[in-house]
């Protein structure tokens, strides 16, 4: 029965946004953003699919467990928050890439800065910090698998065998693809989640009566700070404004404000964007809330397992099966972003300031090899994740948000100093994987979130750089 | 005109964000009301629509690039 599910909804899902792709394929405009063509609910589904992921199904749901109700107002109001970036940096984004035909973020960095190396830096730091997030799909997608076939199809065929149909489908459809799978796999990915939570409440006696045995047995779950004082007053500061920063500077997000139709689609997917997570982002934190009544002693990495575990436990196998098919899904259509995005800055970043008697073909060739290659890398990372999903997507979007300053400096503040905006970059990110790595004690941190004090050091940077530049005209 | 608008909007989303530091002002029970959810998700909530308003009139009045 599982297989059967497996087998029919990555049909339906997948091979139908094929159809009608192999027109748009043919350039780099074409495969890499659809032709800057995307409607409203079609732009809004692809960065919608492209943010909630593994981080989104099992992350939060783990997060749920570990921390409880805390984390969905952090996650739900965060990212809501994010949506006043579409104006800061989207718009601008979109107006300059339309009339310059950029396509990946490091040109229009280069556009407006002249700077060979800020390009080749800003492109290697979105290349690198992207890793650790996309291995995130590839990991969830070998948890799932192992779970709804009972350990049939092991975590690291479960790893492999995703990894293989996502790169076949890029290979094909490229961006138009893309977008055609995350508006059907977001609309169904939210539905299955409503469903999957009343099927597993009503199992566990009502959602009131659940909320109440779990309140009984562990009351922190519900207190506004999290379980064990997570979300202290300056964390919770930090972290409500970290995802403004963070959010535009993952580059399958960047690249899409590149494809929307008109400012007024980006508009009202801003809109959209902002107001949905208040209803999605509750979703796996409630299942992850109520698997302290069936799982009450799960520690660590074995936390991101509380979904599938739950609706194994709590629906029929069938259902369960749709649901996890539909995670499994949402998986692909993260990676299959990310892969598009990362291929497309190798591909024009990296070799194309080398060869420049690159024909448009031979540019979505070298990207369709490059998407195998990551697909690769991630795979590898998979093999052995380093850290709970958690704490591997923050890495990530710590490490993508240092890109923030320089970005911003050089598309509102007026311009800065090359120089500047590579300082910011490296010693940015030499803070923020010394903050990871405790090698910084964290009485730096001055109970900030590391994210938050890393920006600080960044913007400072900048401004620093702009001052200088002003005042003395120091480059 | 253009600059002195932008500095209202600033002002009211900054506003909107102070709302979202409620422990400057409050020290919220956890226990369970409405579905068995916290009260003060209920505050969040209401937080979060009120700076989706905002951004409406915002994108509809002032952004205009």
């Amino acid at each position: 029965m599982i297989y059967l599910i497996l087998i029919a909804y990555i049909a339906i899902v997948f091979l139908g946004s094929l159809s009608g792709t192999s027109t748009n394929t043919k350039s780099p405009e074409g495969y890499f953003l659809a032709n800057r063509g995307l409607g409203t609910l079609a732009l809004f589904f692809t960065i919608l699919a492209t943010n909630f992921s593994a981080f989104y199904f099992l992350g939060f749901a783990g997060a749920g467990y570990r921390v409880g109700y805390a984390h969905y107002v952090m996650m739900a109001l965060g990212t809501g928050f994010a949506c006043i970036s579409f104006y800061i940096l989207g718009a601008k984004i979109w107006a300059l890439g339309k009339n310059h035909g950029f396509i990946t973020p490091a040109e229009l960095i280069y556009h407006q800065t002249g700077s060979k190396a800020l390009r080749w830096i800003f492109a290697s730091i979105m290349l690198l910090f992207t890793f650790p997030y996309l291995a995130l799909q590839i990991i969830g997608a070998g948890y799932i698998l192992e779970n709804i076939t009972d350990g049939a199809i092991p975590y690291i065929w479960g790893t492999t065998l995703l990894t293989i149909f996502t790169i076949a489908y890029v290979w094909i459809g490229g961006m138009k693809s893309v977008a055609k799978t995350d508006l059907k796999q977001g609309l169904l990915m939210i539905f299955l989640m409503l469903v999957a939570v009343v099927v597993i409440s009503n199992s566990v006696g009502g959602l009131t009566a659940a909320h109440e045995k779990v309140y009984a047995l562990q009351p922190e779950l519900f207190s506004r700070e999290g379980t064990g004082n997570a979300f202290p007053p300056k964390k919770w500061f930090s972290l409500l404004i970290f995802w403004v920063f963070c959010i535009p500077m993952f580059p399958q997000i960047f690249m899409r404000f590149y494809i929307a139709k008109d400012i007024n689609t980006l508009k009202k997917s801003a809109l959209l964007y902002g107001l949905i997570p208040l209803f999605i982002s509750i979703l796996p934190v409630i299942i992850g809330v109520l698997g302290h009544l069936t799982f009450p002693d799960l520690t660590g990495k074995a936390t991101d397992q509380i979904l599938p575990k739950m609706l194994a436990a709590h629906s029929p196998e069938w259902f369960a099966g749709l649901v996890m098919t539909g995670a499994l899904a949402a998986f692909m259509s993260t990676l299959d972003s990310q892969l598009l995005a990362l291929s497309t800055i190798v591909t024009r970043d990296f070799i194309l300031p080398f060869r420049e008697n690159v024909g448009l073909e031979q540019q979505v060739f070298f990207g369709r090899i490059w998407v195998v290659i990551f697909a690769i890398v991630g795979l590898l990372i998979a093999a052995q994740p380093f850290d709970t999903i958690d704490d591997m997507g923050r890495l990530s979007f710590g490490g993508l948000a240092v890109l923030f300053p320089i970005t911003f400096m050089t598309l509102r503040g007026g311009g800065v100093a090359p120089f500047f905006g590579v300082l910011s970059i490296i010693v940015g990110e030499w803070l923020l994987l010394g903050f990871y790595y405790q090698k910084i004690p964290s009485e730096y941190l001055f109970g900030f979130d590391r994210s938050i004090i890393v920006l600080a050091v960044c913007f400072g940077i900048v401004f620093l750089g702009k001052l200088f530049d002003q005042k003395w005209g120091i480059k | 005109m253009k600059s002195k608008n932008g500095f209202l909007w600033i002002i009211l989303f900054i506003v909107v964000f102070l709302l979202s530091q409620d422990y400057l002002w409050i020290n919220w029970e956890g226990k369970p009301t409405i579905l068995g959810f916290p009260a003060w998700i209920g505050w969040f909530a209401f937080v979060h629509v009120l700076f989706i308003a905002v951004f409406y009139f915002f994108a509809k009045k002032y952004w205009n690039e």
